[in-house]
């Protein structure tokens, strides 16, 4: 039985989309938490004052839900480079 | 036989026959003879003789306004000036005859005033009367008098209230165990040990009455005030304690405890430990840039392509035009 998940908190999260609106980017948004929180490569402690997270990718011709799963990854990623 | 005259014959032998007629007009001069009352007031008057009994009748006068008892008796005995005067006199004989008298009184004759000892008609207030009632009151309270004492007795009273100097180490347990007025009565002054006891004796019994009177007429109720109880004959306190007695009205007077703070929450690593936190996760989607527009190679131009001799324009001149020539 696995264990229990680890508590993950973001008190604030800012997505800056040019070119789309706001209800984009709420979708996104909400996308973007739903996958952090599902996510099982965080590590299980830390605590970061700031993340920055910089993806190249072309709103126009992907999806809200394909570009949540990019920045996921991005943070994933900086979140294990990060000590 | 010749007979006398007739003025010869009422005063045969008048001292100032000789000198005329009128000299033998004056009436006989008259003998003091006192009444038959005047030699109880003799009595009374040398039994009640006070020291000063040999001074004339108006310094005696002049000190009856004192709170003495030996004036007061000098009072009862002495007449009023009223009293004194002829008109009212009880034995006509006597007023008639003493006044008249210019020469010197003998001794063995009573003064005048003696005669005069009668008693005053009921109902007549004298003023002696309302300064002997003064002086009664004055007696009674605690007041000093209003007219300064002589400076013997000053002195005397002063030597009877001082008590005999004391070692210093007993100043304060005299003051604790004495009677309550014995407290100090100005606390900017304690008694330190280089001041003597007997001088601060002196000082606490001097302004003692004064300031139970401004206690009484004090506006304040005199609770309020520390030292008041001293004056009131209350409970005797040290010096120490009547200072510390605001004191200890301000701590009760004082805010109360500030109130518990409320619970804190878990601090950032805390909450860290127990898990992963983010302040804030800022997401920037880049937009990939257009790929780099090619740069338009200049349409061969013939005439350009001959300038240059090899086909192809300088740089240089496809900038600055000067191959358009």
């Amino acid at each position: 039985m696995p264990d229990a998940p680890a508590v993950k908190r973001i008190d604030r999260l800012l997505i800056d989309i040019p070119g789309s609106t706001a209800d984009y980017g709420r979708q996104v948004a909400l996308l973007v938490a739903a996958g952090l929180a599902n996510a099982g490569a965080v590590p299980q402690a830390g605590d970061l004052p700031m993340l920055r997270v910089t993806i190249t990718a072309d709103h126009r011709s992907d999806d809200a839900a394909t570009l949540a799963r990019r920045i996921v990854a991005a943070t994933l990623r900086d979140l294990t480079r990060s000590p | 036989m010749k007979r006398p005259s007739y003025l010869q014959q009422i005063a045969p032998r008048a001292p100032g026959g000789e000198r005329g007629g009128l000299a033998v007009l004056s009436p006989p001069r008259q003998l003091f003879r006192p009444g038959a009352a005047t030699p109880d007031f003799v009595e009374i008057e040398q039994r009640s003789a006070p020291p000063a009994a040999s001074q004339p009748l108006r310094s005696r006068r002049a000190t009856l306004p004192t709170a003495n008892p030996a004036s007061e008796t000098q009072q009862a005995v002495s007449p009023a000036p009223d009293a004194a005067g002829p008109n009212q006199q009880g034995a006509p004989a006597a007023a008639s005859s003493a006044p008249a008298v210019p020469q010197p009184a003998p001794a063995n004759l009573p003064p005048p005033r003696r005669q005069a000892a009668a008693q005053p008609t009921p109902g007549y207030t004298d003023r002696r009367d309302v300064d002997r009632a003064a002086a009664d009151r004055r007696q009674r309270s605690p007041e000093p008098p209003a007219v300064a004492p002589a400076p013997g007795a000053t002195a005397s009273v002063s030597r009877a209230v001082r008590p005999p100097p004391m070692p210093t180490t007993a100043a304060p347990l005299r003051e604790s165990a004495s009677a309550p007025s014995a407290a100090p009565m100005t606390p900017e002054r304690p008694t330190t040990p280089s001041q003597p006891s007997s001088i601060a004796a002196a000082d606490r019994d001097t302004p003692r009455s004064t300031l139970a009177t401004l206690a009484a007429n004090w506006p304040v109720s005199l609770p309020d005030i520390p030292d008041a109880r001293v004056a009131r004959g209350g409970d005797p306190e040290p010096t120490s304690s009547a200072r510390l007695a605001p004191k200890a009205a301000l701590s009760v007077i004082a805010p109360p405890a500030p109130q518990p703070r409320p619970p804190m929450p878990p601090s950032a690593r805390d909450r860290a430990a127990s898990g992963l936190h983010i302040g804030t996760l800022e997401v920037r989607v880049v937009t990939p840039a257009a790929p780099p527009a090619a740069i338009p190679r200049a349409a061969s131009n013939p005439r350009a392509g001959r300038s240059s001799g090899g086909g192809r324009i300088a740089r240089g001149f496809g900038v600055f035009g000067l191959g358009q020539t």
